[in-house]
């Protein structure tokens, strides 16, 4: 259960849920662009191209059958973004649903961020079980009845009458009056109906981005959030949405001179004043809020020197990193760049205190992976409960597991032959030289199409989230 | 920051030059865009191309970059040279202001002069100019000053609060459908009133369903195979064969209308009006004037 078994060796992972189409051609507005669960655990979002958010709920455990955990199924789904125009620059915004975050719960209602390139929305997910009934309104030919005319208000405690049920005679409760004109309302009631979800645009934060938004990342002190996009975080309160504070501005004066992106940003998960962005160059840099209103001096810089003999024309693009993330503790924080998984110590500024390589084998293929594109992918990394395992995403629908006590990694793919229920995943390897041993996958052959660039980790449980291009895939430790 | 646009404007000579293969040139390049082909000197030709992963699309079939060697692709580069093409572009536009500020100017001189407004004989015409216009100078003065006060369009248009996305989007769990906020499921019969054109060219006027919900799936665990067991008090006529598809949504509005009104009122518009007014009858229930978006206010983060 919980963090008990968090070594990847321990764990024996299985196939629980996949959600998506089957079908190998993938419509563009289906590609999942984020994933992301919510602070229980019990809700799990993901985004996509077409500006779509789909909620799944976790079921509550059925009791009759101990071996499967509860399941994901469909609790809402709502068109977040749309396309839109920017007629000024003649350019298109995305509706693509870049990233989601969860708002803490405070009352009944879910809330939820989600951003495209350009406006950030506050969504708010409420559950409807109840509706008004008993309405009598309107007389025998559908007109409402004349205001003018009532002259009571009747309150029914459990029967509601239309206007069809009244008795002629007046034995039951009659509205009409001697004239035969209504004149008593009836107060409708609350009646039981079929759960509905709906979700509705709370706050729509806009016009504060010039760039494109890469981040966005809820505050500790459950009031503010910020937004980064490639050259300027801002940040918001939660309820203003008419003005941000712009807080890193690393535009130059003159934009020969720029030289790096913000690629991500984070704010620290328990100190309210703190935050990390990344860089396109490898650099991350942590500012102190306290420290003045501008943080574009940073209070650490987080860089490790580049290794002399790995140099190539690529390095600069490699080093890149692609998404930043806060332990759960605070006290670490990891970053991916295209071949590697780092972990930083807060303290220590001047190299990770654990790297891990995702797929060092790609190195020597740096010169294709860059004429198809694929060495600008974005993959992003999620920590596990108790930190004691990190994830990230890789290609040929791959995804690696690196278990950080145990010093041991693991690599699982998520696809459609290992999907029948509760089939324990098998680990893959990828062989980087031609000696082929059998079940490896040279390198040649990977399927760089196929990749998992979005992968989240339940708060407290095994069970993870793993998206593929248009598919999502649940995997769950196995239960004894 | 706009202050430091004018200054690039400012120094950069506006004189272009057009190639014979039609493309605008610049006759003194601006130094933004000599930088970027500082690192291209390893690659080989090759023309450029946006980003798979890009998340604009630069649209503009006129702006093919005069250098044909492939500059990389990342994020900073498309920045910068978006930055650059944008100085142009203003520049453009800043030009053909001042010229149309000019033919104006010029127009009012000349009906000025000749006395016509006088002729055109309207009281409240000739008060406007009066208010506006002291002198014949003066407005000539405001009409060469005026470019400058040209508002552009603002960046990102704040959506139109009479989309459908406004308003509240309803999902049943149980039905696996959108479901209209009154909880019934939305009428099958399409209004042609209520589509929404669009803009751009994405296909869609309203949500489609994704690929990930609600859609029955050979050999997987479907959410529908155990039944909810939650009361269902719809009317059971408009869940039978006609499940409308998405693209015959409807926007209801919520809460505030009761659910027969939906019956009642289309079937007694419908019967007098005719069938396009029928939605009319739905939509006069009061909108929630608690609109979803505040006032917007343009700002710029600095």
């Amino acid at each position: 259960m919980a963090g008990a078994g968090g070594g990847s060796n321990d764990v024996q992972w299985c196939f629980s849920q996949v959600k998506g189409a089957i079908d190998d051609d993938v419509a563009e507005a289906d590609i999942i662009s984020t994933v992301e669960f919510n602070h229980s655990g019990e809700l799990l979002a993901t985004g996509d191209k077409g500006g779509r958010v789909v909620i799944f709920q976790q079921e509550i455990e059925n009791k009759s059958q101990p071996q499967c955990r509860s399941e994901y199924n469909v609790y809402s789904t709502f068109q977040s973004h749309e396309p839109e125009f920017d007629y000024l620059k003649s350019l298109e915004i995305e509706e693509k649903i870049n990233k989601i975050r969860w708002l803490p719960q405070k009352n009944a209602a879910q809330f939820l961020l989600s951003t495209n390139d350009k406006t950030i929305k506050l969504w708010k997910i409420s559950e409807r079980d109840k509706r008004p009934e008993g309405y009598n309104l309107k007389e025998e030919d559908g007109r409402y009845i004349d205001p003018n005319t009532v002259t009571a208000l009747r309150l029914s405690r459990n029967e509601y009458c239309t206007h069809q049920q009244k008795s002629e005679d007046g034995a039951g409760p009659a509205d009409k009056n001697k004239e035969g004109q209504f004149d008593k309302i009836q107060v409708p009631v609350f009646r039981p109906m079929d759960l509905m979800v709906e979700a509705s645009p709370r706050r729509v934060f806009a016009n504060a981005h010039t760039y494109h938004i890469n981040s966005i990342s809820i505050n500790s002190d459950h009031e503010t959030y910020l937004s980064a996009d490639d050259l300027r975080i801002n940040l918001w309160h939660q309820e203003i949405t008419d003005r941000s504070f712009n807080i890193v501005d690393i535009k130059p004066a003159n934009m020969e001179e720029l030289t790096e992106v913000i690629t991500a940003a984070e704010f620290h998960p328990h100190q309210c004043n703190t935050f990390v962005y990344s860089s396109s160059k490898g650099t991350i840099r942590l500012c102190d809020m306290r420290a003045s209103a501008l943080c574009d001096t940073h209070s650490k810089l987080f860089e490790e020197p580049e290794d002399p003999s790995n140099r190539s024309f690529f390095s600069e693009i490699i080093s890149s990193i692609s998404d930043v993330k806060f332990s759960h503790n605070g006290r670490y924080m990891m970053t991916r760049d295209y071949l590697s998984v780092k972990i930083w110590d807060l303290n220590m500024e001047s190299r990770p205190v654990e790297t891990y390589q995702v797929h060092e084998y790609l190195r020597s293929k740096l010169c294709s992976l860059y004429e198809n594109d694929c060495i600008f992918d974005k993959f992003e990394c999620c920590w596990n409960g108790n930190d004691s395992v990190v994830m990230t995403g890789s290609y040929h629908n791959f995804f690696r597991m690196f278990d950080r006590g145990q010093r041991r990694d693991v690599t699982l793919e998520a696809s459609r032959e290992g999907s029948k229920p509760q089939q324990v995943l098998k680990p893959r390897k990828v062989c980087a030289d031609g000696k082929r041993k059998k079940d490896e996958i040279s390198v040649d052959s990977l399927d760089f199409n196929k990749k998992i660039l979005h992968t989240a980790w339940h708060p407290q449980d095994n069970v993870i989230a793993v998206a593929t291009t248009n598919n999502l895939y649940i995997f769950q430790d196995k239960v004894n | 920051m706009s202050k430091q646009e004018k200054m690039e404007l400012d120094l950069v000579i506006p004189s272009t030059l057009v190639q014979s293969d039609g493309h605008l040139r610049r006759s003194n390049s601006a130094p933004m865009i000599n930088g970027l082909s500082d690192n291209s000197q390893v690659f080989h030709r090759e023309i450029l191309r946006s980003r798979r992963n890009s998340t604009t699309v630069v649209n503009r079939p006129n702006m093919v970059p005069s250098s044909p060697i492939r500059v990389p692709s990342t994020r900073l580069h498309q920045i910068k040279r978006e930055e650059g093409v944008d100085v142009m572009n203003r520049e453009t536009a800043h030009e053909r202001e001042v010229q149309a500020a000019m033919q104006m100017s010029q127009s009012w001189e000349e009906s000025l002069s000749l006395g016509v407004w006088p002729i055109l004989g309207h009281q409240s015409l000739k008060n406007r100019i009066r208010g506006t216009a002291v002198s014949d100078n003066d407005f000539e003065k405001s009409a060469s000053s005026s470019p400058k006060r040209i508002d552009f369009v603002p960046v990102s248009p704040a959506p139109s609060p009479t989309r459908g996305i406004g308003k509240k989007q309803c999902f049943s769990p149980s039905l696996q459908i959108l479901v209209s906020s009154n909880g019934l499921s939305p009428s099958p019969i399409p209004s042609p009133t209520r589509r929404f054109s669009r803009r751009s060219q994405s296909p869609i006027n309203c949500i489609r369903p994704s690929i990930l919900g609600p859609i029955k799936r050979k050999g997987e665990m479907m959410e529908m195979e155990s039944q909810p067991k939650r009361l269902f008090h719809g009317t059971t006529t408009m869940l039978s064969s006609d499940l409308p598809t998405p693209q015959q949504l409807t926007d209801f509005n919520s809460c505030l209308c009761p659910p027969d009104v939906l019956d009642g009122s289309l079937s007694s518009v419908g019967s007098s009006t005719g069938s396009p007014a029928k939605m009319e009858g739905v939509s006069e229930c009061p909108s929630s004037s608690n609109s979803p978006f505040t006032p917007l206010h343009d700002h710029s983060p600095k």
